[in-house]
C-alpha cells in the first residue's frame, strides 16, 4: 500500500514538473498563436479561438 | 505471432476506431478539414510509439517488481499525460518546423482514449517489447488513414445535397456507421 501511495506521488510530481517545465518553454518564432483551434464546437476547451478572442478583447 | 500480419490486422482488419470504436472525439471534432486530420495523425502516430514503449518497460520493469499491477491504469494516464508535455517542450526546443507541423494537436493527445487504450491492450494482449512498437506504430498509422479518408468524405459532404436533419454531425456519424461496417465485413482476415 505504501508503494502504491509513493509511486503515485512520484508519478503526480514528474507530472506537475513537465507540465511547468513546458510552460516555461517559450515558444519558437512565429508559433506564438498557435494555441488558437477552430477544430471542433466545444467551447469549453481552452485552445477554441473564441478564448481567444477573449484574450485579444 | 507473424509480425507482418500482426502489423495489418492492427491497421486495417482491427481497426482501433473503425472495430474498437476508440479515438471517436478527435474523428468527428478534428475531421472537418484533411490537413488537420493529417496533422492530428502524425501527432498521434509520434506519442502512441513512444507511450507504447514507455508504458510496456513501466509496467514490466516497476509494476510487476514492486507487485502493484493494479495501478496500471493511473500509472498509464499519468505517464501519456507527462509524456505530451515532455515531447511538447522537446519539440519547442530542438524541432520548431516539427512543432509548427502538429500544432495545438500534440496537447489535446493527452485526451486521445487511443493512447492509452494501446498501452493498456498491449498488456493484457501479452505484447513483447517489440510487438508493443509494432503496435505503437500499426495502431495511430490505421487511425490516420480512418481519420483522414473520414475528412475527405466529409469535405465532399459540405456540397452535397444532404437532407436538412442530416447536415453536419448526423451525416458524418452515419458515414462513420457506414465506414464500421466495410472495415466489419474484413473482420477475422488476420
Amino acid at each position: 500500500m505504501i508503494t502504491a501511495l509513493l509511486w503515485m506521488a512520484l508519478l503526480v510530481t514528474i507530472y506537475i514538473m513537465t507540465y511547468l517545465w513546458n510552460k516555461k518553454t517559450p515558444k519558437p518564432e512565429g508559433c506564438e498563436e498557435m494555441s488558437e483551434c477552430s477544430g471542433c464546437a466545444n467551447i469549453t476547451c481552452s485552445h477554441h479561438s473564441v478564448h481567444q478572442k477573449e484574450e485579444n478583447i | 505471432m507473424n509480425i507482418v500480419s500482426m502489423f495489418i490486422g492492427l491497421t486495417f482488419v482491427n481497426n482501433v476506431v473503425l472495430s474498437k470504436f476508440y479515438a471517436i472525439c478527435p474523428l468527428l471534432g478534428v475531421s472537418k478539414q484533411p490537413k488537420n486530420a493529417l496533422n492530428m495523425g502524425f501527432a498521434v502516430t509520434f506519442v502512441i510509439f513512444i507511450a507504447s514503449i514507455v508504458t510496456w518497460l513501466l509496467y514490466y520493469y516497476v509494476l510487476v517488481p514492486l507487485n502493484i499491477v493494479y495501478m496500471d491504469l493511473i500509472t498509464f494516464i499519468l505517464v501519456i499525460a507527462s509524456l505530451v508535455q515532455f515531447v511538447e517542450m522537446f519539440l519547442k526546443k530542438t524541432s520548431p518546423e516539427i512543432y509548427k507541423a502538429m500544432g495545438v494537436y500534440l496537447p489535446l493527445i493527452t485526451t486521445n482514449c487511443a493512447v492509452l487504450g494501446v498501452a493498456l491492450d498491449n498488456i493484457s494482449a501479452n505484447y513483447s517489447l517489440l510487438e508493443s512498437a509494432v503496435a505503437g506504430i500499426a495502431v495511430p498509422l490505421g487511425f490516420t488513414i480512418v481519420i483522414y479518408v473520414f475528412a475527405l468524405i466529409r469535405e465532399r459532404l459540405e456540397i452535397a445535397n444532404v437532407p436538412e436533419s442530416f447536415k453536419g454531425t448526423p451525416i458524418a456519424l452515419i458515414t462513420a456507421g457506414i465506414m464500421a461496417c466495410a472495415i466489419a465485413g474484413i473482420a477475422g482476415l488476420v
